[in-house]
């Protein structure tokens, strides 16, 4: 796994574990809002957790290793931040 | 009455057509889940419409059958026999009380019977139903989830698959028991939908915890309840899972009854009558353009148009008789049913065993001739249990099967409606029909002897052959095989009995499928005219006097070789008789049978008319089948021939 930014985007590949949890946590309080999950096998629950939380978007190029319903979960997820 | 409850009743009816049939259908399938499906939501919405107009013994009796279904569909279950029986029995009582109501209320033992069929109900629920599934009141999660996952789950429904639902409530601390939920989600085969949602708002991300897992998921399978239970039996703590019956397919079917439903409108029949009468009088304006036509004879043209545009109208004029004709059509079920459930109460008191089979009930029928057709129809499946139904035991000894059928069927047969009800009963025996007949004065014993088998059997329909020993509750009010034949022939059909001896019996009622155009004759008798109906004209002729003779009392003449009966219309009428000289204009119709010879002053046209019942006090005279307004606006009464000559 590799947990890696690139403009404001992060990237995920390979399988990504719960371990990598809180360094995408810090990335995201960063201000960095999309996710690349192009090249992204696996997604622990906890990380799902963060994007979740953070309403993160997906980069162009989706999730293709991911099941689609996790896919639904995570586009359902992007919506404007929260006005507070 | 009040409106509302006018309201119930129509909407009642056709809901308990509906609940009785999927009930019926669950009593030879009770594993068809549309059938269950429809069953729920026809007895589902008469409950409350039965609650909305106070009628609480039938929504009391009602909300035990929708409690049953309901756990059927829950389960993905099957409605087992017994259920099935209890249902019919629910529906057939609701049927009794929709005729109640109508009647002015519900009988004064409508509770206890509520409480006693609601019983039944419940007993067989508690003792075949299917194992209870979700707890009452934390199945909520279920109904949100299959709502939100409509689609998903219609999908595996129309599949014919059941669900399992899954909730799904991670420890706080999962992560680090190395729990990865979603992976374990993911695992679970046949997955339609997953949902994940927080279960407190989340906090701002600076302040988040990334290893306190704050998730609720929930999951869609198509797979069996226990094999998803598997993947979650080491944390049996944190999951629920379900079985649970798919939803009735929403989403697009759904959609599409909805428009079906707000295409049709219910319209009062009375409203359809009076179009249909404006469509006569258009029909009379209309014949109007043949005189107008002859008036013009002088110009050409103007003849030749008038008749151009008068032939365009007819065109016009007959699509929209024949539209507001279709709007009076109903579904042969209504009668059908109400026959069916008679036969189910009847039969056991006459220790018959019956199962009411019907077929084409979906065929539609003109209200007037579906009102009409139950008294005959009743008749006829009274005297099927009476005479034509074995005991058990007896059918059981000319090995045949304990259970008798009796089919009810209605099929269209090109502009006829034919309705049939058959058993496979004893069937009627010919000798024992001919010996019947010279015993009760019908015709002598020669004669009886010289019928065919099929003449025979005919025999039944002639008036005076019911013996008294046959007098039941329905003959006591006037209606025997007779009068089947009456009611049929006056509806402008006839009937057909067909028998064998230890086969069964099937009498068949042939009618126009809908009260068409009538095409009608002109006479004149005593001066005043008169329409005769087209259908039981054989001929017009016009006999020498010197052809006519007197025969016993009466006179007769001769018709291409048959000596025909020769009786004057007018004093039939109570008219005077005609006056005329020379050759006589004879209406040859067919009566009984045979032939009768009518002596009338003259006829004329022949025209095509809408027939109209007679209401009112003109309804009491006999002679009269209904009334027609003519080309020249005169209204003119459509004479019942049969009833004329007697």
């Amino acid at each position: 796994m590799t947990v890696e930014v690139v403009g404001d985007t992060i990237r995920l590949t390979g399988r990504c574990g719960v371990e990598d949890a809180e360094r995408l946590l810090e990335l995201l309080g960063q201000g960095a809002r999309r996710v690349d999950l192009s090249g992204c096998e696996h997604l622990h629950t906890a990380l799902v957790q963060i994007l979740l939380a953070a309403r993160a978007g997906l980069a162009a190029g989706g999730a293709p290793m991911l099941p689609e319903w996790l896919r639904r979960i995570l586009d359902t997820a992007e919506r404007p931040p929260s006005a507070s | 009455m009040d409106e509302l409850l006018e309201q119930f009743l129509l909407e009642g009816r056709d809901l308990v057509v509906q609940a009785g049939d999927d009930c019926a259908a669950l009593v030879r399938d009770g594993s068809a889940r549309p059938v269950i499906d429809s069953a729920f939501r026809a007895i589902h919405t008469l409950k409350g419409s039965a609650a909305i107009v106070g009628l609480a013994p039938m929504e009391t009796m009602l909300h035990a059958a929708e409690d049953l279904l309901g756990e059927a569909r829950a389960a993905g279950g099957p409605v087992d026999g017994a259920s099935a029986q209890a249902l019919v029995a629910c529906v057939d009582q609701c049927d009794r009380w929709l005729d109640a109501v109508a009647e002015g209320g519900l009988p004064a033992d409508a509770a206890a019977v509520a409480a006693r069929i609601s019983a039944g109900l419940r007993a067989v629920d508690a003792g075949n139903g299917p194992e209870p599934v979700a707890a009452e009141a934390d199945d909520g999660w279920v109904q949100a989830l299959l709502c939100n996952e409509a689609a998903q789950a219609a999908g595996a429904g129309r599949a014919g698959r059941r669900l399992t639902a899954v909730r799904y409530l991670p420890r706080d601390d999962c992560f680090f028991a190395g729990d990865d939920p979603l992976a374990l989600v993911a695992s679970v085969p046949d997955l339609l939908a997953v949902e994940v949602t927080a279960r407190e708002a989340w906090p701002p991300l600076d302040r988040m915890d990334p290893y306190r897992c704050q998730l609720a998921i929930e999951a869609l399978s198509a797979a069996d309840v226990a094999d998803v239970r598997g993947i979650f039996r080491l944390i049996p703590d944190q999951v629920q899972v379900v079985q649970v019956g798919a939803p009735e397919p929403t989403g697009p079917a759904d959609g599409e009854a909805r428009v079906v439903a707000e295409q049709s409108v219910r319209v009062e029949a009375r409203q359809v009558d009076e179009l249909l009468d404006l469509v006569g009088e258009l029909l009379v304006a209309r014949n109007r353009f043949g005189a107008l036509a002859a008036a013009r004879q002088d110009d050409g043209h103007a003849a030749a148009d008038l008749r151009a545009s008068g032939a365009a109208m007819d065109r016009v004029l007959r699509d929209l008789h024949r539209a507001a004709m279709t709007m009076r059509l109903v579904p042969a079920d209504r009668v059908f049913r109400r026959i069916a459930r008679m036969v189910r109460e009847i039969a056991p008191k006459l220790g018959r065993e019956v199962e009411v089979v019907l077929e084409g009930a979906d065929a539609r029928v003109d209200k007037a001739i579906a009102d009409a057709l139950f008294d005959p129809l009743l008749h006829l499946a009274r005297n099927a249990l009476d005479h034509g139904i074995e005991l058990p035991a007896e059918r059981s000894a000319a090995g045949k099967p304990p259970h008798a059928t009796l089919t009810l069927s209605a099929r269209t047969h090109g502009n006829q409606l034919v309705v049939t009800l058959a058993d496979n009963g004893r069937g009627i025996d010919p000798v024992t029909i001919r010996r019947l007949a010279s015993k009760r004065g019908l015709m002598s014993a020669e004669q009886a002897a010289d019928l065919s088998d099929a003449d025979a059997i005919q025999l039944v329909f002639a008036a005076g052959f019911s013996s008294a020993a046959q007098i039941t509750e329905l003959s006591g009010r006037g209606v025997g095989m007779d009068a089947v034949k009456e009611t049929a022939e006056r509806l402008g059909g006839r009937t057909v009995l067909a028998s064998t001896v230890g086969q069964g019996t099937s009498v068949s009622i042939h009618l126009p499928a809908a009260a068409a155009l009538t095409s009608v004759l002109t006479v004149t008798v005593g001066g005043e005219q008169f329409a005769v109906p087209m259908n039981v004209v054989v001929q017009t002729a016009r006999v020498s006097a010197e052809a006519i003779r007197p025969v016993g009392t009466g006179l007769a003449f001769a018709l291409r070789d048959r000596t025909i009966p020769l009786l004057d219309l007018g004093p039939l009428l109570g008219l005077a008789a005609c006056a005329a000289a020379g050759d006589r204009k004879v209406l040859v119709v067919e009566h009984g049978g045979g032939l009768v010879g009518l002596g009338v002053d003259n006829f004329s046209d022949r025209s095509e008319v809408i027939l109209r019942p007679i209401a009112g006090l003109l309804s009491a005279v006999p002679v009269v089948a209904g009334t027609s307004v003519m080309s020249d606006g005169s209204v003119r009464f459509i004479l019942d021939l049969a009833e004329v000559i007697g």
